[in-house]
């Protein structure tokens, strides 16, 4: 049973897992509200936030489980990538518990915890290729088995998700932007305005989309009328969208994979949900979303991923430290 | 933990009488949670509230707690009658305070401090034992994952 703790940006979360897929609780507090009048995460408040709230999710989810922490096996946190101050409460907190208590101390990777989301629940991961896209991330990977990865492109500006949040804002929806994006695309056109798709014919796995915000941004300047938006919400989804379902599934048939895996924050759209569903059907393949609630960041995708590890055999050094930066060198192996 | 004792080093360079507490207090004590805020025990008589404000009178001091955050001034010190300081400052959050659960006033505290260099200055901390007793009497969720934690680095350093 592990104890599993996320604050690497502005959701502060514990989770207890026993197993790979018995959950046991999952605490989960989201700053979004808080951030939202900066109309963006700022570090300093969410660290601050996380001091106060995260010993009360810790002990909401150990109450919830009704275990000790002498019972546990371990206890994890997300020590990287992410904003420093935030990854150092969780880390810092998650290491004073683990001396406490006795326990092994688990490191785990912010991306991996997403990465892994979807087979969330089993104890083998499949070769697959994983496209990680949410607001901070926008990475593509084969996958061989846990731990085993091959980052196969990255975002070279902008992340998906990022450029949701950035569009939202230029259309005046506030933040986070991806949600209310993917409502009013809904019942929006997205044949109807052409906005470009960054890199989608650059024959490797990386993305840019800080093109298609600046022609978004420049469609918006010139005016419009107030019942297109949706349309503009559809056609610039469409345009992100058509992007990373044809990367996925691109690099799927280059390295010979079955199946693709979608996980962070934007695998919940509705419209790419859609068409990575179409796209598997017709060629074949299979594919895996994040399960519902485990699409944001969450403690339980950590937890999960803490499991692999200790199945494994693998324990982190108690001085080990945070990595606020994504190093892709050192994840792929 | 720099950010934090440097606060401490320029209170004890201005001649503060203060005991060092909380989580800064655990971290120096080997603990591992973080904290972003300096809780020392004073004795809140002016003169030492004199000594508090030239210490932090360079780093743009306000009453944390007042919803104009008033600043903390000369005027005040000397006037004194205060129980707590809460101050904001450009160097990280201070709190002053009269006495702290489960030990009591400075000078209580003071009986069961030891003296501990940190960053090469002398300075007053609770004992581990005093620090453990301080936590479990504030009680909430943050304070008892410190003293498991806390009591953990005890045993490991009586068993050496």
């Amino acid at each position: 049973m592990i104890l599993a703790l996320e604050t690497s940006c502005d959701e502060t979360a514990a989770a207890v897992l026993s197993g790979f897929g018995d959950v046991r609780a999952h605490a989960l507090f989201s700053q979004a509200e808080i951030h939202s009048e900066f109309g963006g995460v700022v570090p300093e408040v969410a660290s601050r936030n996380h001091l106060e709230l995260l010993p009360v999710m810790i002990d909401r989810a150990m109450g919830e489980a009704g275990v000790t922490f002498s019972e546990l096996d371990a206890i994890a946190a997300t020590t990287g990538p992410g904003l420093a101050a935030a990854l150092l409460v969780g880390a810092s907190s998650a290491k004073g518990l683990a001396i406490g208590a006795g326990k092994p101390f688990l490191a785990v990777n912010h991306i991996e915890g997403h990465l892994l989301s979807p087979f969330f629940g089993e104890p083998l991961i499949p070769p697959h290729i994983a496209l990680v896209v949410s607001g901070g991330h926008t990475l593509l990977f084969d996958v061989a088995e846990f731990g085993c990865y091959r980052i196969l492109g990255r975002t070279r500006d902008d992340a998906a998700g990022e450029a949701f949040d950035k569009v939202a804002k230029l259309l005046g929806l506030g933040y986070p932007g991806g949600v209310e994006i993917d409502r009013l695309a809904r019942g929006g056109n997205p044949a109807r305005f052409e906005f470009p798709r960054g890199m989608l014919d650059s024959g490797d796995g990386n993305f840019s989309f800080s093109g298609l915000k600046t022609s978004v941004r420049t469609f918006v300047d010139k005016g419009f009328e107030e019942g297109a938006l949706p349309d503009i919400c559809a056609s610039f989804q469409q345009a992100i969208v058509d992007v990373l379902v044809a990367k996925a599934f691109r690099a799927a048939n280059d390295e010979g994979r079955t199946t693709v895996s979608m996980s962070g924050g934007v695998s919940a759209n509705a419209a790419l949900r859609a068409a990575a569903t179409q796209r598997a059907a017709g060629e074949g393949m299979g594919l895996r979303f994040a399960p519902p609630g485990l699409g944001t960041d969450n403690a339980l995708m950590i937890a999960y991923a803490a499991a692999h590890h200790l199945a494994s055999g693998a324990v982190s050094a108690l001085d080990a430290d945070i990595a606020p930066n994504f190093d892709a060198d050192a994840f792929s192996r | 933990m720099n950010e934090l004792t440097r606060i401490t080093k320029q209170l004890a360079a201005f001649g503060v009488e203060f005991v060092v507490a909380g989580g800064l207090g655990s971290l120096i004590h080997g603990g591992s949670m973080m904290t972003q805020d300096v809780d020392v025990v004073c004795r809140m008589e002016p003169i030492n509230l004199i000594r508090i404000f030239e210490a932090v009178q360079t780093m743009a001091p306000v009453h944390r707690m007042t919803p104009e955050r008033l600043c903390f001034t000369r005027e005040q010190a000397e006037r004194g009658g205060l129980k707590n300081l809460y101050l904001s400052t450009t160097w990280g959050q201070l709190d002053c305070l009269g006495e702290i659960k489960g030990i009591g006033s400075y000078l209580e505290c003071l009986a069961r401090s030891e003296a501990i260099v940190v960053d090469g200055m002398k300075i007053r901390v609770l004992s581990l034992d005093a620090l453990i007793e301080a936590k479990r009497a504030m009680g909430r969720p943050r304070d008892l994952h410190a003293v498991l934690e806390l009591e953990a680095i005890r045993e490991r350093l009586a068993a050496q």
